[in-house]
């Protein structure tokens, strides 16, 4: 097959990448309407209390100021920002504004003004009175006060235990236990969060968003205002990034909700301190890993146990803790597994969907465990893994589904070779100032959310009169070119140039049902959809072809928009043609609608390497170079999938190295912009060599698999590995910020410069 | 709704006729990669901004006898790639290359790198080690003129009066027998305010083969940055060998001790304090000039 495609597996830039270098685009910040109304929230200045009164009159008294909304005239509805299909199970435990208010950045009153200007300053008037309760900034502290409760059932949200296996003897096993922390980190899309929304005088209502799945926003703003869905459009924009931040419904139902009574349009534009404070962040974990292994390193037993901070709202931590439990019977083989993982509401920032929903959290947690197994046992961390790993066809003993063609050992094995690992760990780690060292991880993540939900994707795909071609599918582009990604699954299919394919992104009046694009889902299942429908509309203008060319269907071949009749090519006409004859005979038949269903949820692997430099007089460290090998099946658009790991690496170094938003006793962050939220930036960042494995066993389009989230699965411990090997250290609380490496040096009296 | 007014002096008449409109509401535009985000904040009002960008007159490096003088409006990209100040200041240079990012250096001046008062402002730890004296212009027109170190009151703060703008600075210019160095630790390589910062300025006599006019300012270790007289005195009349370097490192950190005791960040900044000395004093290796040998 695959020395046979023609546009899968080579590059293509996003689709709107024009659009976007001539600031052509039309961003959500970038709407306005006639009449448009400006939206400010009064977000919570406390982390913990009531409140007791609201005393709006000042606000109201301001020119321009329309309404003011509050607790005092909202609904009282409770919902969930994480549903994404009605009936959907999920912790609802958040109102449009709060009474009781439960972290720095709860919304506590809205005002609609006429300018942005207006409503800032009206805001600043209204006067809240609030009654302060204790402030439980950490899982221990809302676990220990159950005196106070930060939700009606208590601050324990949810547990799920996994086990998985029987328990094997390990006597005579060497055991080792770690515990690692990851950190609370804001999701830094370049463009803050914005919503756009028209209340129309017949009571119907239209959002703009740049959400990840105009259908769940759809069904959570319906529920909650009581709107019969075909009164109630969601038209997604385009958005300058996501990853995950974007995925659940944060300013949509507000803005939905100002909009509505208000019958106008309302924008509310979140600015870079609100995006940090009160919007969501990757919720901050610890994980406690215990195992057991035999003297020649497999491992016997695995039991971990995780405490999520959830936030002041669930939001989709439940499941995010299920999904914790689902990561490491995906990468290595264990007769005995079990996790138990609690999530606890504190009154810190709203914690959610964040790019690899609990893989990096898991996974970190795991690669830096089995660093310190190797050390105990004194082999090599590669030697370790591959005495672990899953083999292909592998049966996950918790999911009870097929790993599918799962390559991560080649992953591992042809990356060591790259990377030359055996010489750079064979290295001097140096023992002045500056100290090198290397490390490595793996990861697994999934394809899509079958076996948890009626995984399926729809479209509809039509010809038009001069041969080109139209994809409906309700498609959220989120900066992964997934645009892109079906025009050229289409393109194969049909033989034509992918420039002769449009598609359009999401609208819940015209294009049909889907998730949305979260849950590594979008090549694997909506491309697999995609694929699916070019092939029966590829039967149609074969069916056409063959009654224009009077020859049999089986003996017709199409390329490059021609029907061909095999062995007499003089014998052909054209997809433009085809539409024309007989008076556009055939043409209304040449459309295409169809339901996929998923049937598989392989694994998607990486597996990666860094090296560092850490200063032991500063703490700093450099990651001086880096190799990212993807399990990826097949690179549907080649140069986007390396672009991915890129992006990725650079992702999973801040969260290793540099990220974080901690609250100081209040529970304020002390991180209100890129002045003091450090990523990596260009000077900062490696090298990156991108080496992909494919090997197109799955159902995916033309054997793709997922890229986007396992991307930055394994970074993270990756390079914490390399600086526990530079330093001879057990680091395993994230970050490493220069203060914490600086402390492990003192400490092991072995740092200075 | 408050409103701001804006004017633009291009000549120093219209600037001193802009300062005098100046109240406590008045700012002054020099660059505005910190001011622009400061004026947006909820609460702040400002009744007049006074652009400086367009008075070329306050942008120039030069040497007057044995001064260097330089205009407050002079960027960061400028004084990085001025002579002058590389081969009369080289610790400027070498701070001034190290605030923020290009873009940033583009348009931030000297002048409002000092005026914002920020503990951590390269600019001005480089300036006080130069000993630099300030010279400002108010709406009277009148000129004055002080040393740095009284204009620097504390995070923030400023001994700067409503209405009174920084025009120039002025400092020894820096001769054959000096050398001087900058260093930085941020939060990461680059585009990163300083967590703690060093200039030195030493004087090296070729033929005693001793330091002597040692002078080291220090940034981000307390409300503005200062000189350290105790950290002074350990080098003066000592050799520029490596025992030198090693008292410099913990006069360093027992400099950042006496700083900044109790707080949070001093069981990292004093320990990184003792990689920051070296880093400065490795600097003075490459300080034009390069002859007499160093070190």
């Amino acid at each position: 097959m695959t020395e046979d495609l023609r546009y899968v597996g080579k590059s293509y830039p996003v689709h709107d990448v024009a659009q976007k270098v001539t600031g052509e685009l039309v961003y959500g910040s970038d709407l306005n309407f006639p009449g448009m109304l400006h939206a400010k929230l009064l977000l919570s200045p406390i982390a913990h209390g009531m409140v007791r009164s609201v005393d709006s009159s000042r606000a109201e008294a301001l020119p321009g100021v329309i309404r003011v909304f509050s607790h005092l005239n909202s609904p009282a509805d409770t919902y969930c920002r994480a549903r994404i299909y009605p009936g959907q199970e999920c912790a609802i435990d958040e109102t449009l504004f709060s009474e009781h208010v439960r972290f720095v950045g709860d919304r506590v009153a809205a005002v609609v003004a006429t300018s942005q200007a207006i409503a800032e300053a009206a805001v600043a008037l209204i006067e809240v009175d609030y009654e302060e309760l204790p402030a439980l900034l950490t899982t221990e502290q809302a676990l220990e006060r159950a005196d106070v409760p930060i939700h009606a059932d208590g601050n324990l949200l949810y547990e799920h235990h996994i086990e998985s296996g029987e328990r094997v003897d390990t006597s005579g096993g060497v055991l080792v236990s770690s515990t690692t922390g990851t950190p609370r980190v804001h999701h830094a899309a370049l463009e803050p969060h914005v919503c756009v929304a028209q209340g129309h005088s017949t009571g119907g209502l239209t959002v703009w968003t740049t959400s990840q799945g105009v259908y769940g926003v759809r069904t959570v703003i319906a529920e909650l205002l009581g709107l019969e869905y075909h009164r109630l459009r969601v038209i997604k924009v385009p958005m300058g990034g996501s990853f995950g931040g974007k995925t659940e419904f944060i300013l949509e139902p507000v803005t939905a909700f100002l909009a509505h009574e208000t019958r106008r349009a309302v924008k509310l534009l979140f600015d870079r301190e609100e995006c940090i404070r009160a919007t969501m962040v990757r919720p901050a974990t610890e994980t406690t890993i215990r195992t057991a292994c035999a003297a020649d390193g497999r491992l016997l037993d695995f039991e971990a146990a995780t405490t999520l901070d959830s936030g002041g709202y669930a939001a989709s931590t439940p499941d995010y803790a299920d999904h914790m439990c689902e990561k490491v019977t995906r990468l290595y083989r264990l007769p005995h597994y079990d996790h138990r993982c609690q999530v606890v509401y504190t009154n810190t920032p709203v914690a959610g969907a964040a790019r690899g929903w609990g893989a990096p959290e898991m996974i970190t947690a795991v690669e830096i465990h089995l660093d310190k197994v190797a050390r105990r046992l004194r082999l090599d961390p590669v030697d370790l893994r591959l005495k672990n790993l899953i083999q292909p066809f592998d049966i996950d003993p918790v999911t009870d589904m097929s790993l599918g063609d799962a390559r991560v050992v080649e992953c591992l094995e042809r990356g060591a070779v790259a990377f030359d690992w055996t010489a750079r760990r064979a290295r001097a780690r140096g023992k002045g100032r500056y100290r090198r060292g290397v490390g490595v991880a793996c990861g697994a993540h999934k394809n899509g959310m079958f076996g948890h939900f009626p995984e399926a994707s729809n479209m509809a795909l039509k010809m038009n009169e001069d041969g080109t071609f139209e994809l409906s599918a309700s498609l959220h582009e989120v900066g992964c070119g997934v645009v892109t990604t079906m025009k050229i699954i289409v393109a194969e299919v049909l033989g034509v140039h992918p420039d002769l394919i449009a598609a359009g992104e999401a609208d819940t009046s015209t294009t049909p049902f889907d998730y949305g694009t979260f849950g590594s889902r979008m090549t694997y299942v909506a491309g697999a959809c995609a694929e699916v429908t070019a092939k029966k509309l590829k039967s149609a203008i074969l069916a056409a072809a063959a009654d224009v060319l009077q020859a049999p269907v089986e003996e017709l071949v199409a390329r490059e928009g021609v029907v061909y009749v095999a062995g007499a090519e003089a014998r052909s006409v054209a997809f433009r043609d085809i539409a024309r004859f007989g008076d556009m005979k055939h043409l209304p038949a040449i459309r295409a609608a169809v339901t996929y269903y998923a049937t598989s949820n392989p694994g998607s692997y990486s597996v990666q390497f860094a090296e560092v430099e850490v200063d032991c007089a500063t703490g700093l460290t450099a990651v001086t170079d880096f190799l990212a090998v993807g399990d990826v099946g097949r690179a549907i658009n080649r140069g986007m999938v390396k672009a991915q790991f890129q992006g990725a690496v650079q992702m999973g170094i801040g969260y290793a190295l540099y990220e974080h938003v901690d609250v100081d006793e209040a529970g304020r962050s002390g991180v209100d912009g890129f002045k003091n939220y450090h990523m990596v930036n260009a000077p900062d960042m490696p090298d990156i060599d991108v080496l992909l494995v494919e090997h197109e066993g799955d159902h995916g389009p033309f054997g793709a698999k997922s890229v986007g989230e396992i991307a930055m699965v394994p970074t993270a411990a990756a390079v914490v590995n390399a600086v526990n090997n530079a330093l001879g250290t057990e680091l395993s609380d994230l970050p490493l910020i220069p203060d914490r490496i600086i402390a492990a040096l003192a400490a092991s009296a072995g740092g200075g410069a | 709704m408050s409103t701001t007014d804006v004017v633009a002096p291009a000549t120093t008449d219209e600037l001193v006729a802009a300062l005098a409109r100046a109240t406590p509401m008045t700012r002054l535009l020099a660059g505005g990669t910190d001011l622009v985000n400061d004026i947006r904040r909820p609460g702040r009002q400002t009744d007049l901004l006074i652009d400086l960008s367009h008075m070329p007159a306050l942008s120039y490096v030069r040497h007057d006898g044995d001064m260097l003088r330089v205009g407050a409006m002079t960027t960061f990209t400028e004084l990085q790639a001025d002579p002058l100040v590389h081969e009369h200041a080289f610790c400027l240079e070498r701070a001034a290359s190290q605030v923020g990012s290009a873009q940033i250096r583009n348009v931030a001046t000297i002048g409002g790198n000092v005026a914002n008062a920020s503990p951590c402002a390269d600019g001005a730890t480089a300036l006080v080690a130069l000993s630099a004296e300030v010279t400002t212009l108010d709406g009277s027109g009148h000129r004055a003129t002080r040393p740095l170190r009284d204009v620097l009151l504390g995070s923030g703060r400023t001994a700067l009066t409503d209405g009174e703008a920084i025009v120039e600075f002025a400092f020894a210019a820096l001769g054959n027998e000096h050398r001087s160095a900058f260093a930085k630790i941020g939060w990461r390589t680059a585009v990163s305010v300083a967590r703690l910062s060093m200039a030195l300025v030493v004087r090296f006599d070729p033929v005693a083969e001793v330091l002597s006019e040692v002078r080291v300012g220090l940034g981000a270790v307390g409300e503005t940055a200062f000189r350290d007289a105790v950290l002074e005195g350990l080098l003066e009349g000592r050799p520029a060998d490596e025992e030198s370097a090693r008292i410099l490192a913990e006069g360093c950190a027992d400099a950042v001790r006496r700083s900044i005791p109790g707080r949070y960040s001093l069981p990292y900044k004093e320990r990184a304090a003792v990689g920051l000395a070296y880093d400065a004093w490795n600097a003075l290796r490459i300080c034009p000039p390069c002859e007499p040998a160093w070190g």
